[in-house]
């Protein structure tokens, strides 16, 4: 699905003009990117968590070279599925199966 | 180290604030947002959001595709770090701990972060269109908690029967054993008294040595002081400053036996001069100096033997001895000088009744 798409969507589904539901859309990716951006977890109930995560510096060997390399810190962004939405698609799947 | 967790009320009050909105619609926006894209995982489709990332949905598992800016963004602090090839030669374990830390995040966190909210969500109002298929789900969400939010179950070797009590070991020492009482002589680096005994201290001694110091002083000026009033007095440094009463005493009872007071004699010899003479007359006993006094008017030969020999009889003698200067004896002349004979010249002794009678002898026959 297209991110124009997702926006008539929503726009026809709110009964909202689309400029307001691609204001709306930039909103809520800006606030979600704020917040992991100060290390806290975004909970979407019945959908999944953001949970921003730290790596520490480590050590990895180069498979190529077979050296090791030292890797900085870093900060990853982790997408964790509710058990609700991994419900519905086991369900959907097994219904599918049949 | 858990984060904290922004819930959806928290995000639906940050979307509105952020859009200038209201509440309700971003309730009700993003609502439908998860919705959908819920119902495009479930069918298979991909659900993006863009500057977020991409959903998808692989053999029943949903991955996510971060946004690049979006991950740029998120480690913005580390982009300076670059991947560092090390020598042979380098030291591993100082990065054991940190391999070891990644791991960590791996602990049953999700499951509380996602039920937390998950179960605070609200009940939807009847008015809004909400599919059947979330208020369906909703009840079921509170039945299928799965128990991984409870702490694990303790280890009953580590659990505190009910038979057995707490004991308290004797060998640990009490907190009264282990506090030290404290002292009567305060130590000074533990409790703080030192700076306000120690200023205390000289403050309190110090007045008193002044309250000591002003009543010495006191009683020094006073014995002083009547020690020099004595001696202006007496004129004799004899006198004992610890006990000058005694000696005035005697001083002045000499004085009064040699020198009646009487208020209407009035003597031409300055007294300290007549006191001195009659000390020295005391003293030198063969050597008896004639006295003399200035008559007055209205002064008698009775009232110079009374005042000089202690009776009146005895004025013949003074009678006497200034024969020449004295015409009539019961008139003097005022301004005259007489002379007072001493009292061993003609045996005068006022107590002897004797002497008193000679004189009356005297008396009768000068009649």
């Amino acid at each position: 699905m297209s991110k124009t798409d997702l926006s008539n969507e929503l726009a026809n589904r709110l009964n909202r003009d689309i400029d307001d539901v691609k204001a709306l859309l930039e909103g809520f990716a800006s606030t979600v990117r704020s917040r992991c951006g100060e290390n806290r977890t975004v909970a979407l109930p019945g959908f999944g968590n953001f949970i921003p995560q730290k790596e520490d510096e480590h050590i990895e060997v180069d498979a190529t070279t077979n050296r090791r390399v030292l890797m900085p810190p870093r900060v990853s962004l982790r997408f964790e599925p509710s058990t609700i939405l991994k419900s519905k698609i086991a369900e959907k799947g097994g219904q599918d199966g049949k | 180290m858990a984060n904290d967790v922004v819930v959806f009320a928290d995000l639906v009050a940050m979307l509105a604030k952020s859009t200038g909105t209201t509440e309700a619609l971003c309730d009700s926006f993003l609502r439908e947002l998860l919705a959908l894209g819920v119902e495009k995982l479930t069918n298979g489709d991909d659900f993006a959001v863009k500057g977020l990332g991409t959903f998808r949905q692989v053999d029943g598992d949903v991955t996510f595709e971060i946004d690049r800016n979006f991950a740029d963004e998120l480690n913005s602090a580390f982009d300076c770090f670059e991947p560092i090839e090390l020598d042979d030669d380098f030291d591993e374990e100082m990065f054991d701990e940190a391999e070891q830390e990644p791991a960590q995040p791996d602990e049953p966190v999700q499951p509380t972060a996602e039920e937390e909210p998950e179960a605070e969500l609200p009940p939807l109002p009847v008015d809004e269109p909400v599919t059947e298929e979330q208020q369906a789900d909703e009840p079921q969400e509170t039945e299928t908690d799965e128990p991984e939010v409870l702490p694990p179950p303790i280890p009953e070797e580590d659990r505190l029967q009910p038979s057995e009590t707490p004991v308290v070991e004797t060998e640990e020492p009490t907190i009264a054993e282990s506090t030290p009482v404290v002292p009567d002589e305060p130590e000074d680096d533990e409790y703080g008294y030192d700076d306000d005994t120690n200023s205390s201290k000289p403050r309190w001694r110090l007045f008193v040595y002044g309250i000591v110091c002003g009543i010495a002083a006191a009683a020094i000026a006073f014995f002083a002081l009547s020690y020099f009033g004595i001696l202006t007095t007496t004129q004799e440094k004899t006198v004992n400053p610890v006990t000058p009463v005694a000696t005035v005493a005697v001083d002045t009872v000499v004085i009064d036996t040699i020198y009646p007071i009487k208020p209407h004699v009035v003597d031409t010899v300055p007294a300290k001069e007549v006191a001195t003479e009659k000390i020295d007359e005391s003293e030198k006993e063969p050597e008896a100096k004639p006295i003399t006094c200035k008559v007055k008017a209205s002064t008698t030969l009775c009232d110079l033997a009374r005042q000089y020999y202690g009776d009146y009889h005895f004025w013949i003698y003074i009678y006497q001895e200034n024969r020449e200067k004295i015409k009539d004896p019961n008139n003097l002349q005022s301004g005259i000088v007489l002379v007072i004979p001493p009292a061993e010249k003609y045996g005068i002794d006022a107590g002897n009744q004797a002497s008193i009678d000679k004189a009356a002898a005297g008396i009768d026959a000068l009649k």
